[in-house]
């Protein structure tokens, strides 16, 4: 190792320019400079996909249930609003009506 | 009697300030701190007692063959089997202590912090702490119920009055989601109070009473679900959990520091000693599910801590991340687990409360709690940004403060029931390391580019941090006093849990697995 060493960089220094020079040995120079390539290999298997995960969640979906839950109540309570009309006349049909189909179902059953 | 005094000597003092910090409209900055002086000495007196009874070995005395330092039991309603009956041990020693601590530095953050209305501010906060402390040694149910109840009204008016900008959401949230929760707890208390005066002929909602009620499995299994629907939505655990995001960012500095420090630990103590001595079969039976969701609420709290941009919202994030910890602790349920959960418990009330102290002062200085605003604020605030660093370290779990000794304590008693969870949790150790770096690096480090000038911390918050730091180190480099004070309790835990299933519950799960 320590020969090899040696011999790359004082015994024949224009060796090491003549392989990276090539593109294979481009290549091989690179791959070792950068440890393997293990930042790149890491950062496309652990960092990207966490910070993708982090980011799509950021609202986190499990809220969805409890805020639907809130919006469906205040639909429901807006509509139901509606029959407010203030017109008593409606407040009084509305008794009668209630009124002849409770007896209705008094009879009835 | 001590233990009635300090239930009720917050809130004397609550009402106090109540009285001296609401003149009407003549209200004058005197009276605001008058009635800040007497929350603070109020609390301060209870710390006093509270710190007496720890100092007081031998633990005299011993009910159920327990080992317990004091109690009060006095009848309330007898012809309902209601009495009131408080005991405390060593768990809720250490509790009651937490409880206090982070009183005393709830008001003292919140000296400048609120305006209007002071008075019933402090009057809040106390009525709060005493619910809290009632929880923590209430024996009898009904009276536990009472307690757990007390704790929400306050806690609620805290968040709405006096919150951020969408309180009333988030006060509203928190509160629909926790009394609902507890509603089903009442409904399993109420099952287990018929039964048991069925099956013996004696109505009574004492705890030590129940403990012995014969049940069979199906209907423990719903007793059980009852008790755990209160106590993981307080927890919380993770499909429960989301009224605390909202309900953390939106209170007040003091609001948070209770929420995050306190009522959380509520929850983890009600597993501790109602929802696993009570049920001990059906909690064997339900223990992978409570710790694998254990396990889900430590990864995912921690990785939609990372995600997000709001400051207070992402330390609201890390606290469901360390009470899955907790949840996962309880349901190993061995000696080292238990006592990780209790160490996790009072490091984790503690470090984030410091955090929420801290970015609470940052929001009183830069008037933003968003993220991507601030940077490179060391160089203007060095105290506060080092204090922000110790907290983000030991928020993570670096060796030397507390958080670490829980988590690890955790770890190692999961370990010895199920292998796989130990590492899937021990997961939660890598990315604690990233929301918790990320979060120091965002707020103190880079660039500033707004230019933000900000005053240092102060004198007053100086010291309370110092305190807490203080606290944090000595429960990271010498826990041995706290694992002492709470081992007594723990292993009588154990026994009751133990002598009613029909074999350890380590022994179980490791036939099951």
């Amino acid at each position: 190792g320590v020969f090899a060493a040696w011999w790359l960089y004082i015994g024949r220094p224009g060796l090491v320019a003549e392989v990276t020079g090539k593109p294979a040995g481009d290549l091989i120079h690179r791959l070792a400079l950068s440890g393997w390539g293990f930042d790149a290999l890491y950062n496309a298997v652990f960092v990207k996909p966490f910070i993708w995960a982090a980011r799509v969640n950021r609202g986190d979906f499990v809220d969805l249930f409890s805020r639907g839950v809130a919006w469906s109540n205040s639909r429901l309570s807006l509509s139901l609003a509606r029959t407010q009309s203030g017109m008593v006349r409606q407040y009084a049909l509305g008794v009668v009506l209630g009124a002849v189909i409770a007896l209705g179902l008094v009879l009835v059953l | 009697m001590i233990l009635f005094w300090i239930v009720f000597i917050p809130l004397v003092g609550g009402l106090l300030a109540w009285a001296a910090g609401s003149q009407g409209p003549h209200a004058t900055r005197k009276n605001e701190i008058m009635a800040r002086w007497i929350s603070l000495i109020a609390l301060a007196i209870d710390l006093v007692l509270v710190i007496c009874l720890w100092l007081s070995e031998p633990y005299t005395v011993g009910i159920a063959g327990g080992a317990w330092i004091a109690e009060v039991n006095r009848p309330w309603l007898p012809a309902l089997g209601i009495s009131f009956h408080l005991a405390m041990d060593g768990i809720s020693l250490l509790l009651v202590l937490l409880t206090v601590f982070l009183g005393m530095a709830a008001v003292i953050s919140s000296w400048t912090e609120i305006e209007g209305q002071v008075g019933f501010f402090h009057f809040n906060l106390m009525a709060t702490l005493t619910g809290i402390i009632g929880v923590f040694i209430a024996m009898d149910l009904f009276l536990f119920y009472f307690f757990w109840e007390l704790m929400l009204v306050p806690m609620y008016f805290l968040i709405a009055l006096w919150g951020h900008e969408k309180r009333i959401y988030a006060a509203a949230k928190f509160f629909i989601f926790t009394q609902l929760s507890g509603l089903f707890m009442l409904t399993s208390i109420l099952g287990l109070y018929f039964i048991h005066g069925r099956e013996t002929g004696i109505y009574t909602f004492d705890y030590f009473k129940l403990l012995e009620t014969p049940l069979e499995s199906g209907t423990a299994i719903f007793l059980l679900l009852g008790f755990l629907a209160a106590f993981l939505v307080k927890l919380p655990a993770v499909p429960f959990h989301t009224w605390l995001p909202d309900a953390h960012t939106e209170a007040p500095t003091a609001g948070s520091v209770i929420l995050a420090g306190l009522l959380l630990k509520t929850g983890g103590y009600g597993l501790l000693r109602f929802a696993v001595p009570l049920f001990p079969g059906a909690s064997v039976e339900l223990a992978p599910l409570a710790m694998t969701l254990g396990i889900v609420g430590i990864l995912y709290g921690a990785v939609l801590a990372f995600a997000q941009s709001d400051l207070k919202r992402l330390v609201a994030y890390t606290s469901v991340s360390h009470m899955g910890f907790v949840l996962l602790g309880v349901f190993a349920w061995n000696e080292m687990a238990l006592q990780g959960v209790v160490i996790q418990m009072l490091c984790h009330g503690i470090s984030t409360g410091a955090l929420f102290i801290l970015a609470g002062a940052l929001q009183e200085r830069i008037h933003t709690r968003e993220m991507p605003r601030m940077g490179g604020l060391w160089v203007v605030a060095p105290r506060m940004g080092g204090v922000w660093l110790f907290f983000a370290l030991a928020s993570l779990g670096l060796p030397g403060m507390g958080n670490f000794i829980g988590e690890f304590l955790i770890l190692l008693g999961t370990y010895q029931v199920s292998v796989v969870m130990a590492v899937l949790a021990a997961l939660g150790l890598v990315v604690s390391t990233v929301y918790a770096v990320w979060m120091a690096q965002k707020a103190f480090f880079g660039a500033n580019p707004e230019g933000w000038r900000i005053p240092d911390l102060e004198a007053r918050e100086m010291t309370m941090m110092a305190a807490m730091i203080a606290m944090i180190l000595w429960l990271g480099l010498y826990p041995q006093p706290y694992l002492d004070t709470a081992r007594g309790g723990l292993l009588s835990l154990q026994k009751i849990a133990g002598a009613a299933s029909t074999g350890s519950l380590i022994k179980i799960i490791g036939r099951q697995q």
